[in-house]
């Protein structure tokens, strides 16, 4: 799989998977570590959860108990075929899925290329198809006590499983395991991690051969020196992560910004795995010890709120104009707060800065302004952190619904009043613009419209542009924006205060996704396929493409609520895959319909493949 | 004749997945299905409902009882027409 980005923050020690089960015996994974009898006593809080631990790790009970049957030797073998049938599985549904793949990408179904493939697929590996009624697609599991394959959908593995009294099977496509005790699939954290990820890491890394690599990264396991000071030094904390930050006056837009970043799988990564340590750094009000004093906070096990007055305090000597108790806009604060840390980061540097804000945000927008005259383009780079979209004011979005939306139709349409006479013409004409331009007036109001009008081409005004080209003299020119690198984490900011004659707030509605893929707005992309107006049918016709380099998933919305002047900050965060609403010191739980459904002022995206390789 | 329908059946069943052709609808519908939202959707509707009553004894099975007519039946329209011609495609192209 490609590597998520919570997978690497959550997993402290990762295996590298030998491909035969005796070697993984050897190289002590987390699970021997953690699980080991001969660690001190202190390093388990309490001897509940020393018992507990294993049970937690295990699928259920009956699988735990075929897992640890240490005790009586004569089952010891029963666990080790076990071990060894589920490992055959895992591999004979991988072997599968990339001989699949592998017909899939050789061409048309009647291709002969295609059939030569499948005859030699045929030969190597059993077709794989469901014992009793000899179909393939009705969702096949394998036996792991024998070598029966059955499937879910006609009910034939659960009865072999009753039959035979076997208790366990495997989901052949997904790996999953079936526990005919619990009559339900189970979720085994140790054989996953063990067995089935390494396994899938190495067949995505299989299919993507050829294509852009990805950058390599090695699995840490600790020595035995270190497994020493783990199980000695330290002590085993259940999990954290969730804790309340008091409002200290005002201060509800620094907390859902500490919370987002709380909750940025980057930053915690980074904090969390000790890079800057407060206890060990010597300068005076350094941001980079705030927030590693925040981690430590949130991660205490310290139920009550934590009030960060200290971050606070920090920022107030670090930046003269928030001192003082009066509310501030949270993209402000977030970006100073970015800017202080880059600056109190060890390796810092002016340019290709290596410090976790800029690994973690910056990205690079490239500007290209192609003169009319003479057509030449000159590209101007700029870094970014963010991006700041414009939403449409209320009054103008109506002049959108009635009119046609000039970039839209002057391209394929031609004349637009024109089109809009022959539509008249049919009888149901009025049922259907109103149609459309429902439609336009919902789709005007998303992300990816606000992404569409940030990166349209635009035109210059008559004295702005000096073409080099054309001796220096003024020409009418066209501006276009395209993403030329995308950072980590994208973090988008909605422009909902108008700052005009008087300020006032948008409180359009504006809808994101869950998973953004931001492949139209690169300069890579609008290269290729030379024109901008492509990039609806980009949409509409290629769906995001999950294994897609560029998409994001979203991780967290800071919302605003209350007048331009007077309001007040609440956030969703992805907490462990759960939603959580972050009002000052008081959290609850929460459902990803709430967060979708709320008007977000900041939305904060992950990529979902991480590249490695710099820092 | 039920015979003969088994064995055909059959031989259907393994050209649809041999031929890789079961595997390109599959993703297919999950595109379409992620685009028209309807995994959020059903996602927010489960919810909902354990939000009720808590998410003890919920199995596989219970789940699929109880949600799998909501399921088909917010499956967009589109979509189940998109698929049914895809498959007729195949079926006249390797029936004869």
């Amino acid at each position: 799989m490609i590597p998520q980005a919570d997978s690497i923050a959550m997993t402290l020690v990762n295996t590298n998977g030998h491909s035969n089960g005796t070697a993984e015996a050897h190289s002590a994974s987390v699970y021997d570590i953690l699980n080991s009898p001969d660690n001190p006593t202190s390093f388990y809080s309490t001897d509940e959860q020393r018992q507990n631990f294993k049970i937690a790790s295990a699928g259920c009970k009956h699988l735990f108990d075929m897992k640890h049957q240490h005790s009586i030797p004569s089952n010891a073998s029963d666990r080790d075929t076990f071990r060894q049938t589920f490992i055959t599985a895992v591999d004979y549904g991988i072997a599968w899925k990339i001989a699949m793949s592998e017909v899939r990408s050789s061409g048309k179904t009647d291709d002969p290329v295609r059939s030569k493939k499948r005859k030699k697929l045929n030969e190597q590996l059993p077709v794989p198809h469901c014992t009793s009624c000899q179909l393939l697609s009705n969702r096949l599991h394998i036996c792991l006590h024998c070598n029966y394959l059955g499937c879910r959908s006609q009910r034939h593995i659960q009865q072999h499983l009753k039959k035979e009294n076997h208790t366990f099977a495997m989901d052949f496509s997904n790996q999953m395991i079936y526990c005919s005790l619990c009559s339900d699939y189970i979720y085994d954290k140790e054989l996953y991690d063990l067995i089935t990820k390494p396994k899938l890491l190495r067949m995505y890394k299989y299919l993507r051969r050829g294509k852009k690599s990805q950058p390599q990264f090695i699995d840490w396991i600790p020595s035995d020196s270190e497994q020493t000071l783990i199980t000695t030094q330290s002590s085993l904390l259940p999990c954290r992560g969730i804790r309340g930050l008091t409002n200290m006056g005002n201060t509800c837009f620094m907390n859902v910004i500490l919370q987002s970043m709380a909750h940025n799988p980057l930053l915690r990564a980074h904090f969390l795995s000790d890079r800057h340590n407060y206890k060990s750094c010597k300068r005076k009000y350094c941001m980079c010890c705030e927030m590693d004093k925040l981690f430590e906070q949130l991660y205490s096990g310290e139920r009550s709120p934590y009030g960060p007055c200290t971050f606070l305090q920090s920022m107030w000597l670090s930046l003269k104009e928030l001192a003082g108790y009066a509310q501030q806009d949270a993209h402000e604060f977030f970006i100073s707060a970015l800017n202080q840390i880059h600056a109190d980061s060890k390796d810092h540097s002016m340019d290709d800065c290596h410090c976790v804000v800029h690994q973690t945000f910056a990205g690079l927008l490239q500007s290209n302004v192609t003169c009319l005259k003479c057509g030449n383009v000159s590209s101007a780079y700029d870094p970014m952190l963010d991006i700041s979209l414009d939403l449409l004011p209320p009054e103008k979005k109506k002049k959108q619904i009635t009119q046609p939306l000039p970039g839209d139709n002057a391209g394929k349409l031609g004349n637009p009043l024109l089109t809009s006479k022959d539509k008249q013409e049919s009888p149901n004409s009025d049922q259907h613009q109103s149609f459309f331009a429902a439609r336009r007036a919902r789709e005007a109001n998303s992300l990816t419209d606000c992404l569409d009008r940030y990166t349209k081409p635009e035109k210059l005004g008559e004295n702005q542009y000096s073409c080099g080209n054309c001796g220096h003299t003024f020409q009418a020119a066209v501006k276009q924006l395209s993403v030329k690198r995308l950072p980590q984490v994208l973090s988008f900011q909605l422009k909902r205060f108008e700052h005009g004659k008087s300020a006032t707030k948008i409180e359009t509605k504006i809808k994101f996704p869950i998973d953004l893929d931001m492949t139209p707005y690169t300069t890579e992309y609008g290269d290729g396929s030379g024109k901008h107006s492509d990039k609806k049918s980009h949409r509409s016709s290629n769906p995001p493409a999950y294994n897609n380099i560029n998409v994001y998933t979203l991780f967290a919305v800071v919302n605003h609520q209350g007048k331009m002047d007077t309001g007040h900050y609440t956030m969703f965060a992805k907490h462990r895959g759960q939603w959580f609403k972050f009002d000052d010191h008081h959290v609850t739980m929460s459902y990803q319909k709430d967060v979708l459904d709320s008007k977000a002022y900041m939305c904060f995206y992950i990529k979902k493949s991480l590249d490695y390789g710099f820092g | 004749m039920s015979a003969s329908n088994a064995e055909l059946k059959a031989a259907i069943d393994r050209r649809f997945v041999l031929s890789g052709e079961r595997a390109r609808l599959l993703e297919f519908v999950k595109q379409r299905l992620a685009e028209t939202g309807w995994n959020d959707a059903l996602y927010a509707h489960c919810s909902e409902s354990f939000k009720a009553r808590g998410i003890e004894n919920v199995s596989m099975d219970t789940l699929l009882a109880e949600f799998s007519d909501h399921a088909r039946a917010s499956v967009n329209e589109n979509i189940k027409k998109e698929l049914l011609v895809q498959i007729k495609q195949f079926l006249d192209a390797n029936l004869d």
